[in-house]
């Protein structure tokens, strides 16, 4: 069965993907079914497992016919290699060339050459250092050994590396691509300082290099879509936007446009009296793109600076939600021409890896311009951002950092990629 | 969840087919998959290191059994030590104290409390006839208590009068006496969403807890949630002593290593999944599924449980009597699909099905399920009764009619008719089979697994 679709989806033929999945629910149900009242009398446990591990066999006989050929992993594993990155050339920012000077590649924060023979020059981030004691246990001594091994980088600061990449939310892909980075530039590290400074400024050419500052207001008025999942943020956001607008003197409206959340409305609605802006609304269960339309016009009528549009919640594997979105965009464009202007997904700072997914089908979606990342004054790290960074060319606009109005900033590459390594 | 977890094990492992132990050596590769796999999936840098290790622990030493290959071998001890370790403890609500039982909400901003209270409400209203009061004690966030009378509103669910100016723990004492004078059963204490390195409002809650003495604490975590899953669930539990997790939009794509990062955090059991944004949308944890989900079995059991309670028997019976007499038409296979279009989102369902979830990865945004279903509808509708009950007579101006009637191209008949054909041979095959024998056929293969 599974062949079958795989191979129905080669043709081009998705849309019949449907028939075999109806007869396959069939199959199912009419197999388990007599045996559901059965099974709850008995309370299998145990058997339960097998039981599924039976049906997954039988189902695997019966999708892939015993053809020994082993069959391409239809995914790219995950392995050392990840071609997740597009690299334009192949090693074009050979970060250190091996020239005796390893400082000139850490502009900056780089410490000066005394660094190795000096004891303890103390350094900002405090985790990474007591992480790093475990490979500078004898001090000096070690410290010195190591100068003349030239093998700072031994597993154990390897793994503590790691360890701070991957709690920092990074990614698999992202975490491979640094440590590649740190294995093929061994030889020139002196010290675990001299990694973190290596590893802090490679990502930090990521971020600054799709850094881009809060967007000017070019158009009356200017159009904002906010985006994303359920719970990022999003209204709130808004309600902040529009202090900030309003502090520059401009006068913002308020788009109400997810009908869909219970009181999502009235939220909106709060913050627009505590702006003391218009807050264009249609009653709950109205069609998003028509609020979004007459906001539009409303706001032209009215003379307004900036228009932000709320939207729903949506998860991002969710067709007909995105679908939705995909009207909202067009229909504001049909009210105003080159609108919105700006789309920005908010984030949740807390988000693992799936933050990344929601970055590429939103983007797939609308054209999503930059990223707003809330909750940030949390303890999440936000490191999925660097491959958001880095696939996307997505650049992040502000960042949410508390329940206060005026707790949005500019984003900091400098100060994010500090913070990853506290 | 962790899709291709499976696959690509069984890709590692594929190198080492007529293994007889599982050495240190040989599962080298397999365990680092595994731990990437993990990692990718959100669970904890540290709860994949342990994680790791007690698979490889037990792992090693291993002999595998000669009918199955050594990757199998390695999945069934993962998925063993998952089920052992999500399976832990009491899954159900303790609802046995002197009513009114309180529950206690408590979790991140946005991490879905309020829409899981109301879940939680109807729940308890419809299957369990209990009788609940919803309290909204989230006074920070604008309309945030709207929010949840709306909620309650909407299920007919009793809901205390909060108002914004209002103390929360005040709010939480007075609506206790209120659950009391009302004869609620059951009192659902909705909280503002809080981080958990904010002092002042994990004092609060802290409070609240002290103050109502709740049976149930429900931690509620998105399933999208990062590493940090880790500490601020330890830090709730540390304050509040968390009775139990709610785990919410499980039905997105997120992998929800969180569950298991939160569950290391805590020992704290998986209560509930939030499984989308409908009301109904709320399922009871079980840790075999989602284990078995997370090593790639599928979900068979909540499909069927789910089936049973969307489907009208009579007709899964009529239909499954035509089916052994290999009489489905098209009828029939319209019928099925109004049923399954009764079961919720078809994505939440494929990926239930053993060996789907990879096939849906690959169709993820591809294909909108509702729209083609009702173009496969639209086409059986343009067809007569007699074209419906024996498709066999369908020639080329029948079919030409049919695409103009129904908006779709001849091919598309054509590729329809196809499908239909090979999907009644196999039918037949499982047919000649019978039940029994299938049955059978599972029983000889779970014979190879142990």
């Amino acid at each position: 069965m599974q062949a079958w679709i795989e191979e129905s989806l080669k043709n081009g033929e998705l849309f019949f993907y449907i028939v075999p999945v109806v007869l396959l629910v069939l199959l199912l149900i009419v197999i388990f079914w007599p045996d559901k009242k059965k099974a709850k009398k008995e309370e299998p446990e145990e058997d339960e497992i097998d039981k599924l591990i039976k049906a997954d066999k039988k189902l695997k006989a019966e999708i892939e016919p015993v053809d020994e050929k082993p069959e391409e992993p239809p995914f790219k594993e995950v392995g050392s290699e990840i071609p997740l990155f597009e690299e334009p050339k192949p090693e074009p920012e050979t970060p250190v060339e091996p020239e005796p000077e390893p400082i000139e590649t850490f502009p900056e924060t780089s410490p000066k050459p005394e660094q190795s023979t000096e004891p303890e020059p103390e350094k900002p981030a405090a985790t990474i250092k007591s992480g790093l004691e475990k490979t500078r246990k004898g001090g000096f001594m070690s410290r010195l050994i190591g100068l003349f091994r030239n093998n700072v980088v031994d597993d154990d600061l390897i793994e503590e590396l790691e360890e701070i990449l991957y709690t920092a939310d990074m990614g698999v892909a992202t975490v491979s691509w640094l440590m590649d980075l740190v294995n093929k530039n061994r030889s020139q590290f002196k010290s675990g300082d001299d990694v973190k400074l290596f590893l802090k400024e490679k990502i930090r050419e990521v971020l600054v290099q799709t850094y881009k500052p809060f967007p000017e207001l070019t158009e009356k008025p200017t159009v904002f879509l906010m985006v994303g999942v359920n719970g990022a943020g999003k209204t709130t956001t808004i309600g902040k936007l529009a202090h900030k607008f309003i502090a520059q003197g401009k006068v913002p409206v308020l788009a109400a446009g997810d009908t869909f959340r219970a009181a999502a409305v009235e939220q909106l609605k709060v913050w627009g009296e505590r702006n003391n802006c218009t807050v264009i609304s249609d009653k709950d269960g109205a069609d998003p793109a028509s609020v979004a339309f007459n906001a539009v016009n409303s706001a032209v009528s009215k003379g307004a600076d900036v228009l932000l549009v709320d939207t729903a919640g949506r998860l991002q594997n969710r067709v007909n939600l995105m679908e939705e979105l995909i009207k909202i965009n067009r229909v504001i464009g049909k009210a105003k021409e080159g609108a919105p202007h700006e789309t920005i997904i908010v984030i949740d700072a807390n988000n693992g890896q799936n933050a990344l997914t929601q970055a590429k089908q939103f983007s797939e979606a609308v054209k999503v311009t930059g990223i707003i990342v809330t909750k940030l004054d949390g303890s999440a790290k936000g490191g999925v951002l660097i491959g958001i960074a880095k696939e996307l060319g997505l650049p992040v606009y502000l960042v949410g950092v508390g329940e206060k109005i005026e707790d949005l900033r500019p984003f900091d590459p400098n100060e994010f990629v500090d913070a990853l390594f506290e | 969840m962790f899709d291709q977890l499976t696959d690509k094990l069984e890709a590692t492992f594929k190198k080492l087919r007529g293994v007889g132990k599982l050495t240190e050596d040989n599962i080298k590769d397999g365990i680092r998959e595994l731990k990437l796999s993990l990692l990718e999936a959100d669970v904890n840098f540290k709860v994949v290191k342990e994680l790791v290790e007690k698979v490889k622990e037990r792992a090693l030493g291993t002999e595998v059994a000669k009918s199955i290959n050594p990757g199998q071998m390695f999945i069934k001890i993962f998925h063993e030590e998952l089920v052992a370790m999500l399976g832990e403890g009491d899954h159900s609500l303790n609802l046995n104290v002197r009513p009114p039982a309180i529950i206690l909400m408590a979790g991140l901003q946005g991490s879905g409390k309020t829409t899981t209270a109301g879940k939680l409400a109807f729940l308890l209203k419809n299957k369990m006839k209990k009788r609940v009061l919803l309290v909204p004690a989230d006074v920070y966030r604008p309309a945030a208590i709207d929010q949840l009378k709306t909620l309650a509103a909407k299920i007919d669910v009793d809901v205390y009068p909060s108002e914004v100016g209002m103390d929360p723990v005040d709010i939480a004492v007075k609506s206790v006496e209120y659950g009391k004078n009302n004869v609620a059963d059951v009192i659902i204490i909705d909280t503002a969403g809080r981080l958990q390195v904010d002092e002042e409002m994990m004092d609060e809650i802290e409070n609240i807890k002290k103050a109502v003495e709740p049976s149930e604490i429900l931690f509620v975590a998105d399933a999208m949630t990062g590493q940090e899953a880790v500490n601020v669930a330890a830090e709730f539990h540390k304050r509040l002593s968390i009775t139990g997790v709610v785990l919410t939009k499980m039905d997105g794509d997120a992998r929800g290593g969180a569950a298991l990062s939160i569950n290391a955090a805590t020992g704290a059991p998986l209560k509930f999944v939030g499984m989308g944004e409908k009301i109904d949308q709320f399922e009871v944890f079980h840790p075999e599924r989602i284990a078995g989900r997370i090593v790639g079995l599928g979900d068979v059991l909540s499909l069927v449980e789910k089936a049973t309670e969307k489907i009208d028997a009579e007709e899964a019976e009529r239909l499954r009597k035509k089916m052994g007499k290999n009489e489905f038409d098209l009828e029939d296979f319209l019928a099925q699909m109004k049923m399954l279009k009764n079961m919720g989102p078809m994505e939440n369902m494929l990926e239930m099905i053993p060996g789907m979830g990879k096939a849906m990865k690959q169709m993820e945004g591809k294909v909108n399920f509702e729209k083609e279903l009702s173009k496969i509808e639209a086409m059986i509708f343009s067809m007569t009764k007699e074209e419906r009950r024996r498709p066999e007579i369908l020639n080329a101006s029948r079919r030409r009619r049919i695409a103009n009637g129904s908006g779709t191209k001849v091919q598309d008949i054509n590729q329809f008719m196809k499908q239909y054909l090979e999907m009644k041979k196999m039918m037949k095959s499982i047919n000649k089979l019978g039940l029994g024998g299938l049955m059978k056929k599972f029983k000889g293969l779970g014979n190879l697994v142990k």
